[in-house]
């Protein structure tokens, strides 16, 4: 049943132990190689759902697959190799203490030997145009160097599924150009989760638009992006 | 996983325990912990009474404290074990070579209540006493030693910021945590080597964060003028109000009981 599907996600709840249940019967399907635009309000669940989809965070009810794989604890790291994950805030992200440990910690978690690893990671940061940054030390980066490094991370793991989250905020404008055509080039599957509604029209096809938890929209970008009710009713304009 | 520890956390409320001078509840505590080691027999029944009647007076929920105990579970168990098998006396039953003597059971069952009783009071000290009247009753206390050089003010203040911070190093690691294991470390499986191994990774990051941390909560706090104790005036005098010394009589009462029954055996 999930075979082809890159992501299949039906009635799909969970939550944090602590507190009310975030995601709420959440259901959608994304084909491989689709873009998808998930869009919505601060604590609309964007950030959790990512979480879910790497086995960060276990479901509770429903069913959900991602790269034909059911998710559960026996597939979580199957999973996890195919899915690569960018975090919101790079610091929550790289935490080596050189830009070139942090970049290899994936691929030697994957098996490469060190040589593999350092070859896989110079290409990655080549390819996000940060090579020069091999030996600094993330913290004295800036910002928008530091989410560079992050996604040369997870590019260098060579994901079939791309999970980004927020990779435009907090950018200055010459930088959030830098990303969008980055996120442009990148291949596979991809979920933008984003308040960045001009990066979603550009980079994806197809926007979801979520709403405490559930899906509120869904359908092609130019129709939903267009409708002005319906994003003044979710909150983002 | 460390969400469950009970010591170290406060439950805001406006109780008899929680009215109290925090320097009533060291005093009485530190008095507890001294005597405990002294009870014997029906000595016990009176430190547990007193433990509970704590319990009550914090007006906290018996099944809350139950739940911190639990981490002590494992230790308990060894301690008893212990106790049970390695004490000399009479034997009353035995497998092998392990025995089990009646003089062992009685210093295990001692020890483990022994153990139980301090943890439960020691969460009750914290759980009813925010950590700045803490570090205050503390700093107070401490004061009569700082003619000494011993800088009283400045350990209230490296309690009250590391008790800040307890939360923010979890949150901290639990994201580091996340990061590694989204990039596909593990640290669930693998033998007990393995996964020590596996915690490294997350301590350096956490350590140098900290520090980071600490570099920038140090300037933060001299860019508001502080500069030690010294010339430092202070927003909440601590006061012993009658309670103080009906809780103090309390606790004085029970020790001096205790040591009764002690010179009875």
């Amino acid at each position: 049943m999930t075979e082809a599907k890159a992501i299949m996600l039906e009635n799909v709840s969970a939550g944090y132990r602590d507190g009310r249940p975030v995601l709420r019967g959440l259901s959608f399907v994304l084909e491989p190689g689709e873009r998808v635009a998930l869009i919505g309000p601060t604590g609309a669940g964007k950030s959790t759902l990512f979480s879910v989809l790497t086995g960060l965070l276990p479901v509770e009810a429903g069913r959900a697959g991602v790269a034909g794989l059911a998710l559960e604890r026996a597939n979580y790291r199957a999973i996890r190799r195919k899915v690569g994950l960018v975090f919101q805030d790079p610091d929550d992200q790289l935490f080596m203490p050189t830009v070139l440990d942090d970049v290899t910690f994936g691929p030697l978690n994957q098996g490469a030997t060190d040589a593999q690893a350092e070859r896989l990671a110079r290409d990655a940061l080549q390819r996000l145009g940060v090579a020069g940054l091999a030996d600094r030390f993330p913290r004295h980066l800036s910002y928008g160097e530091r989410k560079r490094v992050a996604m040369a991370a997870v590019l260098c793991q060579g994901p079939e599924i791309w999970l980004l989250d927020e990779p435009t905020a907090n950018l200055d404008p010459r930088h959030r150009r830098l990303l969008i055509d980055l996120v442009a080039d990148l291949q596979g599957t991809l979920i933008l989760a984003t308040h960045d509604l001009d990066a979603a029209a550009r980079l994806c096809r197809r926007v979801i638009i979520l709403n405490e938890g559930r899906v509120v929209a869904d359908g092609p970008a130019a129709e939903i992006l267009g409708d002005e009710d319906l994003l003044d009713r979710a909150g983002l304009r | 996983m460390m969400r469950q520890a009970v010591i170290g956390q406060f439950i805001p409320g406006n109780s008899f325990l929680h009215r109290l001078d925090p320097r009533t509840k060291i005093t009485a505590l530190t008095l507890y912990v001294i005597i405990l080691f002294f009870a014997v027999g029906w000595g016990y029944a009176a430190m547990a009474g007193l433990a509970l009647l704590g319990v009550v007076a914090g007006r906290l929920p018996l099944r809350y404290i139950l739940e911190g105990l639990r981490p002590l579970v494992f230790l308990l168990i060894i301690t008893m074990a212990f106790q049970v098998f390695l004490t000399p006396g009479t034997v009353i039953w035995h497998l092998g070579i392990l025995k089990v003597t009646r003089e062992g059971l009685v210093q295990g069952l001692y020890m483990a209540l022994r153990l139980l009783l301090l943890v439960m009071t020691t969460s009750l000290l914290t759980l009813t006493t925010s950590p700045i009247a803490l570090t205050d009753g503390l700093e107070s206390m401490m004061r009569p030693f700082a003619r000494l050089g011993v800088p009283a003010h400045e350990f209230a203040m490296m309690m009250t910021i590391a008790l800040r911070f307890i939360p923010t190093l979890i949150e901290e690691a639990d994201k580091i945590m996340k990061a590694q294991m989204a990039r596909g470390a593990e640290f669930s499986s693998g033998g007990l080597t393995a996964r020590a191994r596996s915690l490294l990774p997350i301590l350096v990051p956490l350590f140098v964060g900290a520090f980071r941390r600490a570099d920038e909560l140090a300037l933060a706090m001299e860019a508001r003028c502080y500069r030690g104790g010294e010339g430092r005036t202070r927003m909440r005098q601590l006061k012993v109000h009658a309670v103080d010394f009906v809780a103090l009589a309390v606790t004085v009462g029970v020790a001096a009981l205790v040591w009764r029954l002690r010179r009875g055996v």
